[in-house]
């Protein structure tokens, strides 16, 4: 008898206690639906305003979208379980230091995140461009958030940190599609400066690689010890550059030998001991 | 708010009767009416903020939006991007500074959102310090763009200086980006800004030459090449040094920094012709063999 007393009054006391918590139930429900209604409409609105801009592509905008649904849900339910008077001050104090933990646990990953997003933001090399990251030369295969990848010209593939990429010097070889090829030749101190010239200027003759404006050009560029050292430098496609680079040289012995160019050794004079002896 | 003006008053007992139920209605719909009174003005305020804020953020949009056009460096999508977003953010405030105003706790929110700020503060480090080396790269002015210079060990003229990075480009016609914080952590060589270059070469001649001829040979060329300025004084020559097998003569002469690698490279040849023409030899290393 006693139970079914016990639990009559409890029954009883039940409409009480609903109609005590319903005000605040009812307007948690009312922030959570308007809320989540504001947060999708945010974070559509940052996806496309985002992806008008022209360096962004469509991972990225749908990260920043991604990101602002995730964390303007995530206030919307606090407010939401705020408006029903739960306590969230524990919640929001473990929270507070997870954050401040992952924070200092992923600085290194968000930091590529963030370099990342400079990277796509500023495009300073494209997928295809040969460049130079970290000191690591290679072609561009991918660029995402964390790192970016490059395949060498001898096929190993190289991964780069973003926060390294971008915190280094970056060159890129293609980025103004035409490049200079410097090359040095040495001839001897007893030719023909003009000769030794013209001899080198005429292997760039008849290759269509080579552009005629700016023309090819030949300076001596140094006194060498035992040969005076002529730069040849011309003009080509970015992508021809090695290519020149490896066919050049084969074809300026040619033209030298042609010319009757000597491509000096070393030098040393010696001086017998005797003759220094008779000097002094 | 609602439910706080319903713990202050006890509600009747609940009884399943016409006069409990009766009673029951009259207590809630006596709660309405006061927690209706005491919440209007709240609501009237956090509307008022709502409206203020939203024309605010309206406001420092079209500002932004402005100010992009007028200085027309940024690019015109990115900068509505940005102004955008500072639109965004100015009204995410004032949406929490509302909500906080009807009675809302928000202070575990502002804990929240403190803690991913230094987060995200933590993971911006790098970038930030950027952007800082910019503004005092852009307030200093140690190069401007077309400067040619050495920076972080790379030589080139500057194409570009912007808020996170300064772009170079090399005589051979490689881009270099370099962020601003590499650049700012060390030296800046700047070959431009102060004029005039000096172009300093050394000739090494047999020791069996005579000096006062070479020398007199290496300023008669220099002073006949076109690109040399006298703006600071004639071209100069002097023995510079007694070398393992040569005596080693030093040419400086003044040219424009554009001009600087046609007059090396000029004379470089000319003065090796005159020498040749001259009777002045250039020697090779010179070893005493010596015999036991």
């Amino acid at each position: 008898m006693d139970i079914v007393a016990m639990g009559m009054e409890r029954l009883q006391a039940l409409p009480n206690l609903i109609i005590e918590i319903a005000p605040g139930v009812a307007l948690a429900i009312l922030i959570f639906f308007i809320g989540r209604a504001i947060v999708r409409r945010l974070s559509r609105a940052t996806e496309t305003a985002s992806s008008k801009v022209p360096n962004v592509d469509t991972t990225l905008s749908r990260f920043f979208g991604s990101t602002v649904l995730f964390i303007g849900t995530a206030a919307v339910i606090v407010a939401a379980l705020s408006a029903m008077n739960v306590n969230l001050a524990f919640l929001a104090t473990i929270v507070a230091s997870m954050f401040v933990a992952l924070g200092f646990a992923l600085q290194d990953a968000l930091s590529d995140v963030a370099s990342g997003i400079m990277l796509m933001v500023f495009r300073p090399f494209k997928v295809g461009d040969e460049v130079e990251l970290n000191g690591e030369k290679g072609v561009v295969t991918s660029l995402g958030l964390f790192s970016t990848g490059m395949t060498t010209r001898d096929n190993i593939e190289i991964t780069v940190g973003n926060s390294a990429a971008f915190g280094n010097t970056i060159k890129n070889f293609y980025h103004y599609g035409e490049r200079r090829l410097d090359m040095d030749f040495g001839v001897s101190y007893d030719a023909d400066i003009g000769t030794a010239i013209t001899a080198l200027l005429s292997v760039c003759e008849g290759d269509a690689r080579i552009r005629s404006t700016p023309e090819p050009w030949a300076k001596v560029t140094g006194l060498g010890d035992s040969a005076v050292n002529i730069q040849l430098r011309i003009w080509c496609d970015a992508d021809e550059h090695r290519n020149l680079q490896m066919d050049i040289p084969e074809r300026v012995k040619h033209a030298l030998d042609k010319a009757n160019i000597e491509i000096p050794y070393e030098h040393n004079m010696i001086i017998p001991m005797k003759a220094v002896q008779n000097a002094v | 708010m609602l439910f706080n003006m319903l713990q202050e008053t006890t509600p009747p007992p609940f009884e399943l009767t016409p006069e409990g139920l009766n009673a029951t209605a009259l207590h809630y719909g006596q709660v309405a009416i006061d927690s209706l009174i005491g919440f209007a003005p709240k609501l009237i305020a956090a509307l008022l903020v709502l409206w203020i804020g939203s024309w605010f953020a309206r406001k420092v949009h079209r500002l932004v939006t402005g100010q992009i056009a007028k200085s027309g460096k940024i690019d015109d999508t990115l900068g509505g991007f940005f102004a955008n977003a500072m639109r965004y953010l100015i009204m995410a405030g004032v949406l929490l500074l509302a909500v906080a105003i009807i009675g809302v706790q928000v202070s575990s929110i502002f804990v929240i959102f403190s803690a991913m700020t230094l987060a995200i503060g933590l993971a911006l480090q790098g970038s930030m310090s950027n952007v800082a080396a910019g503004l005092l790269l852009i307030i200093m002015r140690p190069y401007k763009v077309g400067d040619y210079v050495e920076l972080a060990g790379e030589e080139g003229t500057v194409e570009d200086i912007s808020i996170f990075v300064t772009v170079l480009r090399t005589l051979d016609n490689i881009q270099i980006i370099l962020s601003n914080g590499e650049v700012r952590s060390s030296t800046i060589r700047n070959f431009s800004s102060l004029g005039l270059r000096r172009c300093d070469i050394d000739f090494g001649i047999d020791y069996g030459d005579d000096i006062g001829k070479a020398i007199q040979i290496i300023k008669q060329t220099a002073a006949a090449h076109p690109d040399v300025s006298t703006e600071r004084g004639d071209p100069w020559a002097k023995v510079s040094c007694l070398n393992d097998s040569s005596v080693d003569i030093q040419m400086r002469v003044w040219c424009t920094p554009e001009d600087y690698w046609d007059v090396r490279f000029d004379l470089l040849r000319s003065v090796k012709e005159a020498f040749d023409a001259g009777g002045i030899s250039i020697p090779y290393p010179h070893v005493v063999e010596i015999e036991k």
